[in-house]
């Protein structure tokens, strides 16, 4: 009887850890499949970023000190509803606010220690798009796109081509000439796109970059971004405060509430075998 | 009917038997004008448009958020354009004399012109420069624009028709106060009319030169709109 339970017993054991190897090897092996590219190097990280905003006399905390480590290659979503800290917090990447303490790596480099000029330099390789497009409605449409380079003192023939190819890139070299004002508002938010990838950036970050677009020109856009992922290998920060655009693209998601980060989890996408 | 064309005719034609005999003295008028105009607009141009640029950047909730220059700065513009012009050009006689070396002339009363063309467009440009939306401004620093070049590849382009109708209105208004010139010698449209006009009892001559004036304020005008009307892009 004894053996019997002993033998039995370690039966139960060994399959047990065969299962559990099993899995395990087989979660590695489907991690590796889904994002191949993907080294686990750390592009973005923001330490105990904090965020706060006087309005009024009253001092209002937009951002709670906030960790957040964003992976090369991947799309990361944040969501919130409004008022949440999400477009603070995505703005304190680029620093275009700066964070009250934390500090936040791009790239290797601490951009809250940079100085105005090398503070420019850095922001040439993080491209942003925003909710209301936000393009220099008396220039063309190729003078939008060739924008960032001529900030960055690109020779003209060598910026003109540039911009011509990432104009064709997001499918509007028929519309070169034309003015923002003659666009749809997808299209405008197309130009935006290929104005922030002229400049060949690592960093795409998006402000609420389909919330003032009707549903097919969301997806448009949204497969535009992930193209744009995928065959660039841009690394993609995207807030919305539509849950269906972050699950949408992204591979990772995290969920802000009144200027705290609540929770970052991976998506599962549809069709992974997981 | 007939009887009263030839009136008009008959009227016209004395008229400018009137008027044309200072043929030369009214060419050489409106050139004077010119040159007072046209150095106020440079002034305007060179010093009035950077003066409101400061303006508006040191502004409270804008990029260089500065209150001392922003009160100095403004308070200098209100001064300037709270003194009655004539009073304007009587204070600044010395300052005159110490720029172009003398108080009297068309040079020396393109002077205190300039001073307030300066005070006024800047006045415009700052103004114009605030219908530009912020997210322009934001969106030129996520590109890691240089202040420079966010003033002159953003705000400048985006207030551009702003900026010509703002030119328009204040080259009209130099026009304008260059008319009171003659008291120090400055000479000019204005001059002209009260000399020959008002003080000699010659009321064709500065009924004449009334309507050089319109004639003058209203192309500006109309240049000035089909300009501002030309570069603004910024509805279908």
């Amino acid at each position: 009887m004894n053996t019997c339970r002993l033998i039995c017993g370690m039966i139960l054991y060994v399959a047990q850890a065969i299962t559990l190897a099993g899995r395990k090897a087989g979660r590695a092996f489907f991690m590796l499949a889904r994002r191949p590219r993907k080294g686990g190097i750390l592009l973005i990280s923001l330490h105990n970023v904090s965020k706060s905003f006087v309005t009024g006399g009253t001092r209002h905390q937009a951002v709670e000190p906030v960790s957040l480590h964003i992976e090369e290659g991947s799309v990361h979503g944040i969501i919130g509803t409004s008022g949440a800290g999400k477009s603070t917090l995505l703005r304190m990447i680029n620093v275009l606010e700066r964070p009250d303490s934390g500090q936040v790596m791009v790239n290797g480099q601490d951009l809250t220690l940079l100085g105005e000029r090398q503070l420019r330099e850095a922001r040439r390789a993080i491209g942003m798009i925003f909710q209301q497009f936000q393009l220099v409605s008396n220039r063309t449409v190729l003078g939008n796109v060739a924008m960032p380079l001529e900030l960055a003192r690109m020779p003209k023939a060598e910026r003109m081509k540039r911009a011509a190819e990432v104009l064709k890139y997001v499918g509007l070299e028929d519309k070169a000439k034309h003015y923002p004002s003659q666009l749809s508002g997808g299209q405008k938010q197309r130009v935006a796109i290929a104005r922030a990838l002229a400049n060949y950036p690592k960093v795409l970050l998006c402000d609420e970059p389909t919330s003032s677009l009707d549903p097919r020109t969301t997806a448009d856009i949204l497969s535009v971004l992930q193209d744009i992922n995928l065959q660039l290998g841009v690394t993609i920060v995207i807030v919305s405060h539509e849950m269906d655009v972050v699950n949408r693209i992204c591979d990772h998601i995290s969920v802000m509430e009144s200027g705290r980060l609540v929770t970052t989890y991976p998506v599962v996408k549809e069709g992974d075998p997981t | 009917m007939n009887g009263m064309q030839l009136d008009v005719v008959q009227y016209l034609h004395d008229f400018m038997a009137h008027v044309m005999p200072y043929q030369k003295e009214i060419w050489h008028a409106i050139g004077e004008t010119f040159v007072m105009v046209g150095i106020s607009i440079a002034a305007a141009l060179c010093l009035g448009l950077p003066v409101g640029t400061l303006l508006f950047l040191c502004r409270k909730g804008q990029l260089y958020e500065n209150r001392a220059v922003f009160s100095i700065v403004n308070g200098l513009v209100n001064i300037i354009r709270s003194f009655p012009f004539l009073l304007l050009v009587v204070a600044m006689i010395p300052i005159t004399r110490m720029i172009v070396g003398t108080s009297l002339g068309t040079v020396a009363a393109a002077v205190p012109l300039s001073v307030v063309a300066i005070a006024t467009y800047s006045r415009l440009v700052e103004q114009s420069l605030l219908e530009v939306p912020k997210e322009v401004i934001e969106a030129a620093s996520s590109m890691g624009a240089s202040t420079l070049q966010l003033i002159i590849k953003f705000l400048y382009v985006e207030a551009r028709s702003g900026l010509t109708l703002g030119l328009t209105t204040s080259t009209i208004s130099f026009i304008s106060y260059s008319t009171v010139m003659g008291i120090v010698g400055g000479g000019g449209v204005g001059d002209f009319a009260i000399r020959y006009g008002y003080q000699r009892f010659e009321n064709e001559l500065m009924v004449f030169t009334i309507i050089v004036m319109i004639i003058l304020v209203q192309s500006i005008q109309f240049g000035g709109s089909l300009a501002a009307r030309l570069l603004d892009k910024r509805r279908a």
